[in-house]
């Protein structure tokens, strides 16, 4: 069942102009990449710093709401939503499949981002070898920390009929991370910060994140956000 | 006795702490054309989005094909199509994709787009964005998606409701072929008495949330009063001379009205003017038409300060 609702929402979202957003970010972080100076030491986890930095500050989670937006948007068009629940599904069903296409479009984001910094660190002629572990657990840790992002802004998208509702919210909530950033009390434990955190090319990638900040920044408030979505997609009148 | 296939029983849906819907009780049979009647803003549409699950009733229980919709919703809802208030649909698909999305839900063959398509004669227009459909056509296309099901029953609110008339026609035409050709049950709301007429085998009124009415339309058409008007030339007169026969008449200028049940009785009433020299020129019989009960029984729930608008 989960699987043909999912493959009956790649269907409709495959006609909406989400993939050529799906682009934005990957440009982005080439143009971060292209226009970074780097050391002959270390430039491989040099630009994996320079391009994840600005990746996963701002674009990364504000990417996140545009794709909850979109995967509710044309529900909320013409009667989308009564049509989904008069159908012969259960409604968590209906809101798990959203969920998992979200997440898939950020892995898909996060693979395209991969992609253009294996694509810029050659085109730059760097030396030495790729830091193939640091990447991938730099684009899992990411993954992780986007959980409770995807859940809330699919919570307030299944909410509001509103196109910009989540996304202002999201804006609204990732703006202060360039102060959260730097703040040694606030870093661990703000939801939002969490991409960057998890993202930081360091020697021990995530393994820098403590594990306290872990469960409760990530785990606890993804599995907050996904029951109250979740609960309010059960009682919603259509 | 015929299988019941939807019964609610005391069906209450309340908004600040008004009864939208009030205790009503819908019994509907296999193979009906329930035609579901009543005023905008009657609580049709409420009634129809609680049978099926979009919203939850505020007291009173509901099952369909014997079982409780509360326990056994996704099995229920696989026997059922609907189409609830405007049609809906995916506008940045075409016609042929909307039905493609419902299908890999419902997990029908693919050969059932293609039947439904041309059910509704949507088949030279299924590659088309739905964005450029008329009204009428996504109209069609919601029944389409209805019927994609090969449901048992079918729901449908309004369903001609912003059709031009060939439109209006044309679904009337396919709604009343179903039943026949697929032995499925219908329900079918509206506020046009005229229409529900035209298709339905059974009527159900509803009026401020309260069923005021449910039986067969035949029924509903025997309550019509039958009157029978003689233009006699002078009324009081031909009045008071039949009251002494024992028949009551209302006299009005040069006619008079009686209420009859029998032919004898006006065959009675007849010559009895006839003895009494008063000339006959015209006798005729005056139904009161379905619009007028419905209205009558609706202005009855309404109050008397209320007008007519509604209907």
């Amino acid at each position: 069942m989960l699987r043909s609702l999912i493959s009956s929402e790649l269907l409709k979202i495959r006609k909406t102009k989400v993939w050529l957003l799906l682009f934005l970010s990957p440009i982005l972080a080439a143009i971060v990449g292209y226009l970074s100076d780097i050391p002959s030491e270390g430039g491989w986890a040099y630009l994996l710093f320079m391009m994840t930095s600005s990746h996963s500050l701002l674009i990364f989670p504000l990417m996140i709401s545009v794709f909850s937006g979109f995967i509710c948007r044309y529900e909320h068009q013409n009667g989308g939503w009564r049509r989904m629940f008069s159908m012969p599904v259960g409604r968590q069903n209906v809101y798990l499949a959203k969920f998992i296409v979200v997440f898939s479009l950020v892995a898909l984001n996060q693979l395209m981002f991969s992609a253009v910094y294996l694509g810029m660190g050659y085109m730059q002629g760097l030396e030495g070898s790729v830091p193939g572990e640091i990447l991938i657990k730099c684009l899992a840790g990411g993954l992780i920390a986007a959980l409770p992002l995807i859940a809330l802004t699919l919570w307030v998208a299944t909410i509001w009929s509103s196109f910009v509702a989540p996304f202002t919210l999201n804006v609204i909530l990732t703006l202060p991370n360039m102060l959260v950033a730097n703040s040694e009390t606030f870093r661990p434990w703000y939801p939002w910060v969490q991409p960057f955190m998890m993202m930081q090319g360091e020697e021990d990638g995530f393994f820098t994140v403590p594990a306290e900040s872990l469960l409760v920044a990530i785990g606890v408030v993804f599995v907050i956000f996904y029951i109250a979505g979740s609960m309010s997609i059960q009682r919603k009148a259509v | 006795m015929t299988e019941t296939i939807i019964q609610t029983d005391g069906l209450v849906k309340s908004f600040k702490g008004t009864n939208v819907v009030d205790r009503v009780d819908l019994t509907i049979r296999k193979g009906e054309i329930y035609g579901f009647l009543g005023p905008n803003g009657a609580g049709k549409t409420t009634t129809i989005r609680m049978l099926l699950g979009l919203m939850k009733p505020s007291a009173g229980t509901i099952s369909i094909f014997g079982k409780s919709l509360t326990s056994s919703k996704i099995e229920i809802l696989r026997k059922v199509g609907s189409l609830v208030e405007s049609p809906s649909y995916y506008d940045h698909l075409n016609g042929r994709e909307n039905l493609e999305a419902l299908r890999k839900v419902l997990q029908v063959p693919k050969s059932r787009i293609d039947e439904v398509l041309a059910i509704v004669r949507l088949t030279k227009d299924a590659h088309r964005p739905v964005k450029e459909y008329s009204l009428g056509m996504k109209q069609r296309l919601g029944i389409a998606s209805s019927l994609l099901g090969e449901p048992e029953l079918l729901i449908l609110d309004e369903p001609t409701n912003g059709l031009d008339p060939s439109g209006i026609q044309e679904i009337r035409e396919l709604i009343k072929s179903l039943p026949e050709e697929c032995g499925i049950t219908i329900m079918i709301s509206s506020h046009l008495l005229s229409e529900i007429e035209q298709m339905a085998t059974q009527v159900g009124i509803i009026s401020k949330g309260r069923l005021i009415y449910q039986d067969s339309i035949e029924k509903l058409q025997s309550k019509a009063q039958h009157r029978i008007r003689l233009r006699v030339g002078n009324g009081e007169i031909a009045k008071k001379k039949l009251l002494p026969h024992g028949h009551v008449a209302e006299a009005e200028e040069e006619y008079i009205y009686v209420e009859v049940h029998h032919d004898d009785e006006i065959a009675s009433v007849v010559s009895t003017l006839v003895k009494e020299k008063i000339p006959v020129y015209r006798i005729e019989e005056q139904r009161q038409s379905l619009e007028d009960i419905f209205l009558d029984l609706t202005k009855d729930e309404e109050g008397s300060y209320a007008s007519h608008s509604a209907s």
